[in-house]
């Protein structure tokens, strides 16, 4: 099945050329590894007295804080970076769209106001100085909309990024290759604050 | 080098001579179309010497001409490997345009090649959430921590929010005026030429369309987008772009 789908999209993909954004790419590609790779683990899971680790590896096994009061197995710490990864990949794609819908705001209001040239975006200053002012103004922004988003939608009653942010100490514990990586995907998207500064539960 | 000054030559004399007679002129243009062409049979036969140079001299642009039929029997492998790609890439329609009626005419015009992307990656984040949805809640840590499960409800809405988008951004009231999304002289092919490189380097999306579909990052402009030109090739064959 996966193979099918695998080959779908590289057929898809070489087929012919096209002024694709990404945008979609990005959006679901993240939260569709980072799914499998959980459900991967799962299918582990269920298997007694299964090791996270290759059958060829001689390694030894995951050190344990001495002060800790229920240390975790290794596919314990396994399964749970891989559910940290899945809210991560999903604030990630949350953000993007932010950033998309953000620039089509920007551009349509910039659109009436401004007389640029036609290939130019009317939303991007020519200035590299209010550039990167508008990219700051817009990092603050992301970073205190976010847990403003969660704090909305906690008090709905909805089960909507509340374990996002509580992911990020479970990184340091069982770190997986992949929260690495989205580490530095949110870092490069300007979330680093949001990390540094939000309430942990 | 040699080849190029004279070519500038040829043409410094071309430019002299239009206030002449035109019978003058013709003949004198017949002369530099021989020259031209012995040029290019001179270059045929130095045919292996000039195909290492990448270089944009005029004498190279020459042997962008027709071949001809002597030179063509020579090397067929390098004609016939065109031909199963431009027959390959004309299977599918560049774009598909549906006319619907809700409320107001509305038209979602789509690349097919982004309709079929965005159709299997929704599938398979759906399967991949129907499958995750079969698992029970696993406790993990102290006992007085909740089981977790997996954020099934964070991953539909994702869904939700990327098939809205897509929507959205590919629907307009009116018809779109679409130009041609890639330059005429691009490469059908990935080699390694200068040119195509270059075309590639300052190709820029189209944006001559009457509603832009392209999603711009915060601050991005176009010129930090590239075509989506087979780059899987890149990828999987470890071609080095």
């Amino acid at each position: 099945m996966h193979i099918i789908f695998l080959s779908l999209y590289c057929l898809i993909l070489v087929i012919r050329e096209s002024s694709d954004d990404g945008i979609l790419t990005g959006l679901l590609f993240g939260p569709l590894i980072a799914s499998a790779l959980l459900y991967s683990v799962l299918q582990q899971t269920q298997v007694a007295s299964s090791s996270p680790l290759p059958p060829s590896w001689r390694i030894e096994p995951p050190a344990h804080l001495s002060n800790s009061k229920s240390p975790l197995t290794a596919i314990e710490a396994l399964l749970l970076s891989r559910y940290s990864l899945i809210d991560l990949s999903t604030l990630c794609s949350t953000i993007l769209l932010f950033h998309v819908c953000a620039s089509w705001w920007f551009e349509a209001h910039r659109c009436r106001h401004i007389n640029a040239p036609s290939s130019e975006r009317y939303s991007v200053p020519r200035s590299e100085v209010r550039r990167t002012s508008y990219y700051v103004l817009f990092t603050i922004g992301v970073s205190l909309g976010i847990p403003w988003l969660r704090a909305l939608v906690s008090k709905a009653g909805w089960d909507l990024l509340q374990r996002t942010f509580a992911s990020s100490q479970i990184i340091p514990v069982a770190t997986d290759r992949g929260s690495l990586l989205q580490i530095c995907t949110i870092s490069k998207s300007s979330l680093a604050p949001c990390f540094s500064s939000s309430p942990f539960t | 080098m040699d080849r190029g000054r004279s070519h500038s030559h040829q043409v410094s004399n071309q430019d002299d001579l239009r206030g002449r007679d035109s019978n003058r002129r013709l003949s004198t243009q017949q002369n530099i179309v021989s020259s031209c062409d012995s040029a290019s049979s001179g270059a045929g036969r130095l045919n292996g010497r000039t195909s290492f140079t990448r270089s944009r001299s005029p004498a190279v642009t020459r042997l962008s001409k027709p071949i001809p039929r002597s030179q063509r029997t020579l090397s067929p492998s390098g004609t016939s490997r065109h031909r199963p790609t431009s027959v390959f890439r004309n299977i599918l329609p560049t774009n598909i345009q549906i006319h619907t009626h809700v409320l107001v005419p509305l038209t979602l015009f789509i690349d097919t090649r982004l309709a079929g992307e965005c159709l299997l990656l929704l599938s398979s984040l759906l399967f991949v959430i129907l499958k995750l949805s079969g698992s029970y809640p696993i406790p993990l840590g102290p006992p007085s921590l909740p089981p977790i499960q997996p954020s099934i409800l964070e991953l539909s809405f994702l869904v939700v929010a990327s098939l809205i988008y897509i929507i959205w951004a590919h629907t307009s009231s009116s018809p779109p005026h679409l130009v041609s999304p890639l330059p005429p002289d691009t490469p059908t092919h990935p080699t390694r030429s200068l040119e195509g490189r270059e075309s590639r380097r300052h190709s820029t999306p189209p944006t001559t369309t009457s509603k832009n579909h392209f999603g711009f990052i915060w601050m991005s402009v176009p010129k930090n987008y590239r075509y989506a030109y087979h780059i899987p090739f890149a990828v999987l064959f470890n071609f080095s772009y």
